[in-house]
């Protein structure tokens, strides 16, 4: 059977564009011949297979609308980046400013700690005059050198400490203690070996007692004995003449500030 | 957009085929009209209408590149009855019903054919890699000619020397075309499984 014959009427069978009388005619044959119902399916197929990339481009054709549409919204929430990038810089700088104020609060605050005022109002021993050897094998001196010229006050304070009672210098020992723990930031050590030096009646005369007191003072501050640190201001403060007033003064003032 | 505007852009391809399809894809109205029609069937959910709208509006522009769509109805409603046809679809697949060719089409506007309806994913990609097997040329073509263009507007849009030329090459690239899904076992045990041969 010669197929090609039938192309135009399959065609048209497919088009819906065959005379009623024609249709049933051909349909009538189909249904007879299954060469012709084969070649029929096969044209159905070829026109469904030319629908499919017809279908595929009008896809990617609505695939680019949704796309578009979906950037539209980006770019709707573009406009949200725009804004956002002006909060970029924005961001940046206030982060910029809130850094430098948390430096600013930070040095504030740490500037206004018990420690740091402290180390503020340190006031640096006095040197004078030693009141001869003892028999101890550390001498003050070792101590003084270690401490004044080699800088090191572990070994100062270490030295110190083993200066015997029975050392003509254990009093100046003990003051120059204070001071080494005082800068070692000990507190309490410093407290305790200041306190001893100011109780004492006798002083070298090397050593100011008001200097004494004041250092003493600030190993309290340190040490986190406020109350009694703030007592002995108000003492230094009682007598504008003392040596320690206008220190005080300065002191009272960081200690009453919003920064503590 | 009238209705003839959107036919006729739809007919044109390329970025006017793009503005009617961005056209129907925001409007409002087809939107609405589908989540009404999905919401009708208990079967599907409420999110399932997005999914069904697009296959709805790529169904609709075939049917119009195609000139399947006879203007008997305003845009819209054909447009409503293909995303209707493409619920009852859903709601088949998930009953798992096997497709069958003498499924009678559920709305009579609809040009829709029993292949059309039993085409599977699997057979659709079969179908899809035959045509891509040819010649631009060939598809070029066989596309202008579903589309309904006469042989003189396909060898003037493909710069044939005339209408002659474009019969022939028309004839060879549909043969050439049969021979190849000929050629697939596959697609010939799918239609014998559904005695379509």
């Amino acid at each position: 059977m010669d197929l090609e014959q039938y192309q135009e009427t399959i065609e048209g069978y497919l088009e819906n564009s065959l005379p009623p009388d024609e249709r049933t005619l051909f349909e009538k044959e189909m249904a007879h011949n299954p060469d012709l119902k084969a070649e029929v399916m096969k044209h159905i197929l070829a026109n469904e297979a030319v629908g499919i990339l017809i279908e595929d481009k009008i896809r990617a054709n609505l695939e680019k609308v949704i796309a578009k549409d979906k950037a539209g919204q980006t770019i709707t929430k573009d406009k949200k980046p725009v804004v956002r990038k002006l909060f970029t810089p924005m961001r940046i700088a206030a982060g910029i400013v809130l850094l430098i104020t948390a430096v600013w609060v930070f040095s504030q605050f740490s500037g206004h700690s018990d420690n740091a005022l402290t180390a503020k109002f340190y006031q640096e021993a006095s040197t004078g005059t030693l009141l001869g050897a003892g028999s101890s094998d550390v001498t003050i001196e070792d101590g003084q050198t270690a401490m004044f010229k080699e800088k090191d006050l572990e070994k100062a304070i270490s030295i110190f400490s083993n200066i015997p009672e029975t050392d003509p210098n254990y009093l100046t020992a003990k003051y120059y203690l204070g001071h080494c723990l005082l800068q070692q930031n000990s507190y309490s050590e410093a407290a305790n070996a200041f306190g001893m030096v100011y109780v004492t009646m006798d002083l070298p005369q090397f050593i100011n007692r008001e200097e004494v007191n004041w250092n003493w003072m600030l190993a309290k501050l340190g040490a986190g004995a406020t109350e009694e640190a703030e007592n002995t201001i108000d003492q230094i403060l009682k007598n504008p003449e003392g040596a320690y007033f206008q220190k005080a003064k300065e002191l009272e003032k960081s200690l009453t500030s919003i920064w503590r | 957009m009238k209705d003839d505007t959107i036919i006729a852009a739809m007919k044109a391809g390329g970025r006017e085929q793009e503005k009617a399809l961005s056209y129907i894809y925001h409007n409002e109205d087809y939107r609405k009209g589908v989540r009404y029609v999905v919401n009708n069937f208990r079967q599907l959910r409420s999110e399932d209408w997005e999914g069904i709208f697009h296959e709805g509006i790529v169904h609709l522009t075939k049917c119009l590149v195609m000139e399947k769509f006879r203007q008997e109805t305003s845009l819209k409603n054909y447009f409503l009855g293909i995303c209707r046809n493409k619920c009852r679809e859903m709601v088949r697949k998930d009953k798992k019903t096997p497709p069958t060719l003498d499924l009678p089409p559920e709305d009579p506007d609809q040009v829709k054919s029993p292949l059309e309806i039993m085409l599977g994913e699997e057979l659709k990609d079969m179908l899809r890699a035959a045509v891509k097997m040819m010649s631009k040329r060939c598809q070029e073509i066989l596309q202008l000619k579903a589309m309904s263009y006469s042989m003189k507007e396909i060898a003037e849009e493909l710069e044939l020397s005339g209408e002659r030329v474009a019969i022939t090459y028309n004839s060879r690239c549909k043969q050439q075309l049969k021979n190849k899904l000929q050629e697939n076992p596959n697609l010939l045990n799918i239609l014998r499984e559904y005695r379509w041969i």
